[in-house]
C-alpha cells in the first residue's frame, strides 16, 4: 500500500509539472495572435491605399459633361435648322433631349448607374447672323449699324472673315447706363481690344475670332478673356445691359458672322439693318432661337446620389 | 563523496522556478510592449490612409457641388473597416480657420489629422468607422460627414 501511495503522488506530481511553461505558451500564443492581427491591418492598409474609390464620383461630372455638350449641341441643330418659330424650335429640342435623356441612359446603365435627365426650363432668344459671305454692312449696305440694343447675354459670337481691307473694322459693346465701350478693333494682322482705359492686342491672320470663347483661328487669344490692371477684358465685362454695334463694315470684305442674344422679340430686333425672311436683300438675318436650356440631372450608383440642375447656354462667357 | 552534498533539492527547484519565471517575465513583457508598439504605428497608418480616402470624398463632394447649379443633392457613402487593428474609431469634421479631418481611437489613444482644402465650406460634424456618409447640406451651404 505504502508503494502505491508513493506511485499516486508520484504521478499527482508528474501531472502538476510545466504549469509555468504552459502557462507562458498560451501568453505567447495571445501575443502571436495580437501580432497576427496587426499584420493582417497593415495588409489591409496597404491594400486600401491603392485604391482608388472617387469613380463614380467622377463618372457623375463625366455624365454631367457629357449631357451639357450633347444638349448644347441640340439647341444650336434647332437654332440653325427649322427656326421658324420659338416654339418649333422648343419642340426639337424637346425631342432632342429626351433622345439625350434615353442614349444617355442606357450608356449609364451599362456603367451600373441610373442617370435621368429632364428638360426644366429655357430662354428664349434671337440669333442673329450673315452666311452669305458678304460684307458686314447692314441690309442697306450702311458700314455703320446696330445689331441689337439693350441686351442683357450674349453668346457664340462668332466672326469668319476672309478678306479684310484696308482700315479697321470694329464690333462694339456700348452700355446703355453709361458711354462705357468695349472696342475690338480687327485689323489685317492684328485685332485689338479696349476696354475701360486698357488695351491689349493678339496677332490675326485673316480668319476666325470667337469674342465669347476668346479665341483666333481657335487658339486662345489673351487679349480676350486677360485681366488688365484689374479690368476683365471679355466682351461685354461690366455691362447689365449693351447695344452691340459694328463700325466700319465694309472693311471685311468677305466673310460671315453669328451670335446669340437672350432678347425673344425678334421682330422689334429685325428691322431696315436685316434682311426679312422671305422679302429683298441678301443679310444679314435675324431668326428666333433659344438662348439657353436649364435641365434637371439625377445620376444614381449604390454609393454616389447626385442631382442637380445643369444650365446649357454654348458659347456663354461663364 | 555524495555529489549531491550541500544542495538542497528544494533550493534546487525554487531557483529554477524563480530563474524560468524571470525570463518568460521578461519575453512576456517584451512582447507585450512590442506587440503595443506595432499596433500604435499600424492604427496610425491606417488612420491616416482611411482620412485620405474619405478626404478625395470629401473634395469630389466639394467638386460636384463647385460644377452644380440651382437644387443640388449630393450624397456618397463609402464603405470603411469599422475597427481599426482591433479598435473603433471616430472620424470629426473640425470647422476652423484651417479645417482638418480628425480620426481617433481611444483605446489605445491615437489620434491623425488631415487638412481639407475645399472651396466649399465644411461644417462641424462626427461620425464613427465603418460606412462613412458625405453629403452636401444646402441648407447650410457646407459638406458634412454622417453614418450610414
Amino acid at each position: 500500500m505504502a508503494n502505491l501511495a508513493a506511485l499516486l503522488s508520484r504521478r499527482r506530481n508528474c501531472s502538476s509539472r510545466a504549469q509555468l511553461i504552459l502557462v507562458t505558451a498560451f501568453a505567447l500564443a495571445a501575443i502571436l495572435l495580437g501580432l497576427a492581427i496587426i499584420v493582417n491591418s497593415a495588409i489591409f492598409t496597404e491594400n486600401l491605399a491603392t485604391r482608388s474609390e472617387n469613380v463614380e464620383s467622377t463618372e457623375a461630372l463625366e455624365y454631367r459633361q457629357g449631357v451639357t455638350q450633347f444638349t448644347g449641341e441640340v439647341i444650336d441643330f434647332a437654332n440653325e435648322h427649322n427656326h421658324t418659330s420659338h416654339e418649333t424650335i422648343r419642340d426639337n429640342v424637346t425631342i432632342g433631349i429626351e433622345d439625350t435623356n434615353r442614349y444617355t441612359g442606357v450608356m449609364s446603365s451599362e456603367d451600373g448607374a441610373g442617370l435621368s435627365v429632364t428638360f426644366d426650363d429655357y430662354t428664349d432668344g434671337a440669333r442673329i447672323f450673315q452666311d452669305t459671305g458678304d460684307d458686314f454692312a447692314n441690309n442697306q449696305s450702311e458700314p455703320d449699324w446696330t445689331l441689337a440694343e439693350d441686351i442683357e447675354n450674349t453668346r457664340a459670337f462668332t466672326l469668319n472673315t476672309t478678306e479684310i481691307g484696308p482700315g479697321t473694322f470694329t464690333v462694339v459693346a456700348a452700355d446703355s447706363a453709361s458711354t462705357d465701350e468695349w472696342r475690338l478693333d480687327i485689323e489685317e494682322d492684328e485685332i485689338e481690344v479696349t476696354h475701360q482705359g486698357e488695351t491689349e492686342s493678339c496677332d490675326y491672320d485673316v480668319a476666325d475670332v470667337d469674342l465669347t470663347s476668346g479665341t483666333v483661328n481657335g487658339e486662345t487669344c489673351p487679349a480676350l478673356i486677360d485681366t488688365e490692371n484689374g479690368e476683365p477684358m471679355q466682351f461685354a465685362a461690366g455691362f447689365d445691359e449693351y447695344d452691340i454695334r459694328f463700325e466700319d463694315g465694309d472693311v471685311i470684305r468677305e466673310g460671315n458672322f453669328s451670335l446669340v442674344v437672350d432678347d425673344d422679340d425678334v421682330d422689334t430686333i429685325r428691322d431696315d439693318d436685316y434682311a426679312e425672311i422671305d422679302g429683298p436683300g441678301d443679310g444679314p438675318y435675324v431668326r428666333p432661337a433659344m438662348y439657353s436650356a436649364r435641365l434637371g440631372l439625377e445620376y444614381e450608383t449604390s454609393r454616389v446620389n447626385y442631382e442637380t440642375d445643369v444650365f446649357v447656354a454654348p458659347g456663354e462667357i461663364r | 563523496m555524495k555529489s549531491t552534498r550541500a544542495v538542497s533539492r528544494v533550493l534546487g527547484y525554487v531557483l529554477t522556478l524563480s530563474i524560468t519565471a524571470v525570463l518568460v517575465s521578461g519575453l512576456l513583457i517584451a512582447g507585450g510592449a512590442l506587440i503595443e508598439d506595432q499596433r500604435e504605428q499600424v492604427i496610425e497608418t491606417e488612420l491616416q490612409v482611411i482620412g485620405e480616402q474619405v478626404t478625395s470624398h470629401i473634395n469630389a463632394a466639394d467638386r460636384l457641388n463647385q460644377s452644380s447649379e440651382g437644387d443640388q443633392k449630393i450624397r456618397i457613402s463609402q464603405p470603411f473597416p469599422s475597427d481599426v487593428s482591433g479598435t473603433s474609431y471616430r472620424l470629426t469634421i473640425e470647422e476652423q480657420e484651417s479645417p482638418v479631418l480628425r480620426l481617433e481611437t481611444n483605446r489605445p489613444e491615437v489620434s491623425q489629422e488631415i487638412p481639407l482644402r475645399n472651396t466649399t465650406a465644411v461644417e462641424q460634424s462626427t461620425t464613427s468607422g465603418g460606412t462613412v456618409v458625405i453629403e452636401y447640406d444646402e441648407d447650410r451651404d457646407a459638406v458634412v460627414i454622417d453614418d450610414a
